[in-house]
């Protein structure tokens, strides 16, 4: 050991003038500080919300770059320029004719490596921190921003930074000691660490491959869900740089391949004896685990609110019946609940928030939820911790599917082998997302989930294939398409009568597909699949078939009759009454929402705080634009809705943008510059008029005549020249010509 | 019996199957000698003086040092060894004395020495100079002060007066024979120089194509090599030289006013010399063209 400490001190002595260190603060501080500076620059108005702590934002936002790319080029330097001492003037030499055991030699290096590491990640913690009071004390900062040194968060961050960053260290130290050249050791290391992050985009890497772990910490730097110091990915790092070490440093000593691990026959063994050991570890550590069930179905968690919350309601994803009423205490819940669960998503209602959770049977969820008057958060643990994780991030990550939009644009028609290839290969990606997923523990979705999640890709995918052959037919009316293998193959896995999947609309469009796959008569998809649900045995799968097939008749209807003669029709079949009173709300809806009924009243204020009700707005034609800051498509229809407004400003009609912004400040911001000709509103109670508008997206354009009653509450795009004509012909206009 | 500080029995090496690098070396390396491993370049110099210090690993155990086995002791045999192995190891990016304070640290020696060997390699005024500043003698030198530093026992020197201008090489030759008198370092030097080997050297071994030549003390290299040549400048050379040549039929004319001849060994030449001025010689200068040279030619080609 006092070899080793001597080794140490002489190594120190020798980095002298090499500029090591400089690099590790260079590399450290480098990201941190050109994110405050954009920051500042860009002087970005951050959005209102949750609380939050200014720095833990900026870690979160910039620890994978220093850990994908930074940290990863300053070892691959440092490891250079610190062999590259030694290689240069026969410095090895001179180590191994002193008093020095070939141990010390090669780890003091390797810790004097691991040093300018620490050094760079100690400056990256500090300049991150400092960056963050820079921007704290340049911007104007929210009312919902603080700035605070988070001490646990950053220790832990460092530790887990360090360990993940030994597994590379000692790799790419290894190669630098044994290959004299600066410039192949530079090479390798460059091509593993760009290789890898272009490769890491199409491909899952394995928990064990040398910058994983880094890229793991950069990815979760809030660390373990449960709780621990450190995750496995860290450990797995600390025993593979172990196996490591122990290959680099008998290579070294004995300087060659042979007499460092093939004869005597002592350094197969040890060899063999460290791969067995530390292997075995790894492979333990790298072993996905499950949750197991518990003995009840537990719903609890905390609640973190700025208005009171004293219940939260659990409802099914299907027609959003309660099923547990949960209380609140001290911002905390816990309630064991009896009802039956099949596996599926459920809602969770907080107020006006609604949070997704996916559960089944003997479950015990535990969920943290942060909520004020816009925004909500929440964070999944207990027994589906991975299955709610996968679903989170899914929704959070859309991934853009080049199948649908190709479909949506009519492309490939002509070319079915080009389209199955496509739909091929996304859907084996989804597949493969599905499959590589887990947690920052190591946790993976349980049997039950995954096999349902994959069905549910599966059936995504063969509606995209539906979709397909039904607009080829359309268009070769004389060529099949037919399936392939693959697509048979696909068929096969998704079960006709999984009543299950039925809460998920894609499972129900399949099964349609599929019962009006052989009707051949000339009436519409809705009354085909009506028909063919009335032949199905009776029973709770078929109850669920008809409320999506009578709810879309419904919307689809082009009138009252229709829609009353349907549900006449059809809803003695239901076993359940619950589904017909559903049904007759909708219908109920829509109803109201016809030519020549009374629209709803509202309140909404003007920019000034003027209020104005629909009352007000009698006695001319009303063109209504509901709209919101954040929605794309609203923005795109805007100037022509402008457009219309100063043509027909001398008409007895007027132009009314409603926007229904949550929050009221982005609407302020964005209604000043809007032309003068449409009267800018925002309406007050936003839930209550969106549910007797039915606005369940926008843009939504609507008609209202000078009496206050509905002439079209499905009103085209302005951008859509059938806008015009039917508003000049609601105004008696002639046609243009 | 003598005692040795590093003994060989029969040292092989190869690096590879078919190539032997050393074969069946043994070498004896008295106490307190001077001891001078001479060879051509590629003899396998190099290679012993790794093995030597362990740079290289062995492939039979037959080195000893300090009369135990050498791979018993490393590298703590290294405590009383000064090694220059390919010379010169530095820090080009460290001053000189940055350079003798890093060893000074791996070898626990007092940084007040460090001042010492400075002084004794001539260096003081330029220890805060970089290393990549220096001339190749200064390297040479600093890379000696380096080895000399833990004041050891036995100095391995490979080369040490490669490059050096003729002033250097006697500096280092004065500082060698001093150490070895004055503090009784053995010294282990190697060089492809027959000349500098004799000028200092107490013992010599020969290596050629990694078989061991001659071994010995210096008087008995010189009764081994056996003849004498010298150059004599004279006037009127040609008379000489038909004078002469009657006696002794290996002289030779070299040119106008030289011509060389081999006598028995160097003691003969007072007396011949004596002789030829007796006979009305006029004498400008007599050289002695190095028996040994042509000799060492000879064994190692």
């Amino acid at each position: 050991m006092q070899n080793f400490i001597t080794a140490l001190k002489a190594e120190h002595l020798k980095r002298k003038k090499t500029g090591v260190y400089l690099t590790a603060i260079i590399l450290g501080a480098f990201i941190p500080l050109i994110y405050a500076i954009a920051f500042i620059t860009q002087n970005e108005t951050s959005q209102p919300g949750l609380p939050y702590n200014i720095y833990a934002q900026t870690l979160e936002m910039i620890t994978s770059s220093f850990t994908d790319f930074f940290l990863p080029l300053l070892i691959l330097i440092s490891a250079s320029r610190l062999t590259q001492l030694d290689h240069k003037n026969g410095g090895w030499q001179l180590m191994e004719t002193q008093p020095l055991k070939k141990t010390s030699i090669y780890f003091a290096k390797y810790t004097q490596l691991i040093l300018v590491t620490f050094v760079s990640i100690l400056t990256f913690i500090a300049a991150s921190y400092l960056g963050s009071v820079l921007i704290s004390l340049f911007i104007d900062m929210p009312e919902n921003a603080s700035i605070s040194f988070d001490f646990g968060l950053s220790f832990w961050l460092m530790v887990r930074m360090l360990l993940a960053a030994l597994l590379f260290a000692s790799v790419q130290y290894a190669v630098s000691v044994l290959l004299p050249s600066f410039i192949w050791s530079m090479l390798i290391g460059l091509f593993l660490l760009l290789g890898y992050m272009i490769a890491v985009n199409f491909k899952a890497f394995p928990s064990w491959f040398p910058l994983e772990t880094l890229k793991k910490v950069g990815n979760y730097t809030k660390g373990s869900d449960l709780g621990y110091w450190i995750t496995y990915s860290e450990i797995i790092s600390v025993l593979s740089s172990f196996i490591v070490l122990y290959i680099g440093f008998m290579w070294y000593k004995f300087k060659s391949i042979k007499r460092a691990f093939v004869s005597p026959g002592t350094r197969i063994g040890a060899l063999a004896g460290v791969l067995i050991v530390f292997g075995g570890a790894i492979w333990y550590m790298t072993t996905p685990n499950t949750m197991s069930p518990y003995s009840k179905t537990v719903i609890s968690g905390t609640i973190e609110s700025t208005t009171p919350i004293d219940k939260i309601y659990l409802a099914d994803n299907f027609m959003g019946d309660t099923l547990a009423e949960i209380n609140i205490s001290d911002g905390k819940f816990h309630q064991v609940v009896n009802n039956d669960f099949p596996l599926d998503i459920y809602h969770l209602k907080i107020g006006q928030n609604v949070a997704n959770v996916i559960l089944s049977n003997k479950d015990s969820l535990f969920v943290k939820l942060r909520i004020n008057k816009e925004n909500g958060e929440i964070d999944y643990y207990g027994t589906r911790v991975a299955e709610n994780q996968y679903a989170k991030n899914k929704k959070e990550n859309i991934s853009w599917s080049s199948v649908a939009y190709g479909l949506d644009q009519n492309r490939n028609l002509d070319k079915p082998a080009k389209f199955i290839d496509d739909l091929i290969s996304e859907w084996k990606e989804s597949i493969n997302k599905s499959d590589n997923f887990k947690t920052v523990d190591n946790y993976v979705p349980r049997e039950d989930y995954k096999l349902q999640n994959k069905r549910l890709l599966t059936i995504t995918y063969l509606n995209y294939w539906n979709d397909f052959v039904k607009k080829r037919k359309a268009l070769y009316p004389e060529e099949k398409t037919e399936p392939t293998e693959e697509i048979k193959e696909m068929i096969a896995t998704v079960p006709l009568n999984d009543e299950g999947l039925l809460s998920n609309e894609d499972y129900f469009r399949y099964l349609k597909s599929q019962i009006i796959a052989e009707n051949k008569e000339e009436v519409d998809e809705n009354t085909k699949t009506l028909q063919a649900i009335e032949k199905m045995e009776k029973g709770s799968f078929r109850d669920k078939m008809l409320y999506w097939q009578l709810d879309k008749s419904i919307k689809e209807a082009s009138n009252n009759e229709e829609r009353n003669n349907t549900l006449a029709k059809y809803s003695g079949l239901f076993t359940q009454t619950n589904y017909i009173a559903n049904l007759n709300a909708t219908n109920k809806l829509y109803a109201s929402l016809e030519a020549g009924k009374a629209a709803p009243q509202f309140e909404a204020i003007d920019k000034d705080q003027k209020v104005y009700t629909l009352n007000e707005l009698k006695g001319k034609y009303v063109v209504m634009d509901v709209w919101a800051t954040w929605c794309g498509p609203c923005e795109r229809e805007r100037p022509s809705f402008e457009k219309m407004a100063i043509k027909y400003k001398d008409q007895p009609v007027q132009f009314v943008a409603v926007s229904m912004d949550r929050r009221i400040e982005d609407w302020y911001v964005e209604v000043n510059n809007r032309s003068k000709s449409v009267l800018q509103l925002h309406i007050n109670d936003i839930s209550k008029f969106s549910k007797e508008y039915n606005t369940q997206s926008i843009p939504r354009f609507i008609l209202i005549d000078p009496d206050g009653n509905f002439v079209n509450s499905q009103f085209p795009r302005p951008s859509d020249a059938n806008f015009e004509k039917m508003l000049r012909d609601a105004l008696g206009l002639e046609e243009e010509k | 019996m003598t005692d040795y500080i590093i003994r060989t029995e029969h040292l092989t090496f190869h690096y590879s199957k078919n190539r032997k690098a050393l074969d069946n070396v043994s070498l004896n390396i008295p106490k307190g000698s001077i001891y001078g491993f001479l060879g051509p370049n590629g003899a396998g110099k190099s290679t012993t003086m790794r093995l030597l210090t362990g740079i290289l690993p062995q492939q039979d155990k037959s080195i000893y040092l300090f009369n135990k086995p050498l791979d018993q002791q490393l590298p703590k045999a290294f405590d009383r060894v000064g090694s220059l192995v390919e010379s010169p190891a530095l820090y080009l990016h460290l001053s000189g004395y940055d350079n003798l304070k890093y060893i000074a640290k791996l070898r626990n020696v007092p940084e007040s020495r460090i001042n010492e060997v400075l002084e004794l390699v001539d260096l003081q005024r330029d220890a805060k100079r970089k290393a990549k500043a220096y001339s190749l003698g200064m390297k040479q030198r600093l890379a000696i002060a380096m080895a000399l530093l833990d004041e050891p026992e036995l100095l391995l020197l490979d080369e040490p007066v490669n490059g050096l201008d003729p002033n250097g090489i006697q500096d280092i030759r004065k500082l060698l024979v001093r150490l070895n008198k004055e503090k009784g370092v053995t010294i282990f030097v190697s060089s492809h120089l027959l000349a500098e080997i004799e000028k200092m050297c107490t013992h010599v071994g020969i290596i050629s194509k990694g078989k061991i030549q001659f071994e010995g003390t210096m008087e008995e290299l010189s009764k081994k090599s056996g003849l004498c040549k010298i150059r004599i400048t004279v006037k009127d050379a040609q008379r000489w030289y038909d004078e002469l040549v009657k006696e002794n039929p290996t002289v030779q004319m070299d040119n106008n006013t030289q011509f060389s001849l081999e006598l028995q060994n160097r003691e003969e030449i007072p007396v011949f010399t004596k002789e030829l001025v007796n006979k009305g010689a006029e004498i400008y200068e007599i050289k002695i063209l190095d028996g040994l040279e042509e000799w060492f030619m000879a064994l190692v080609n």
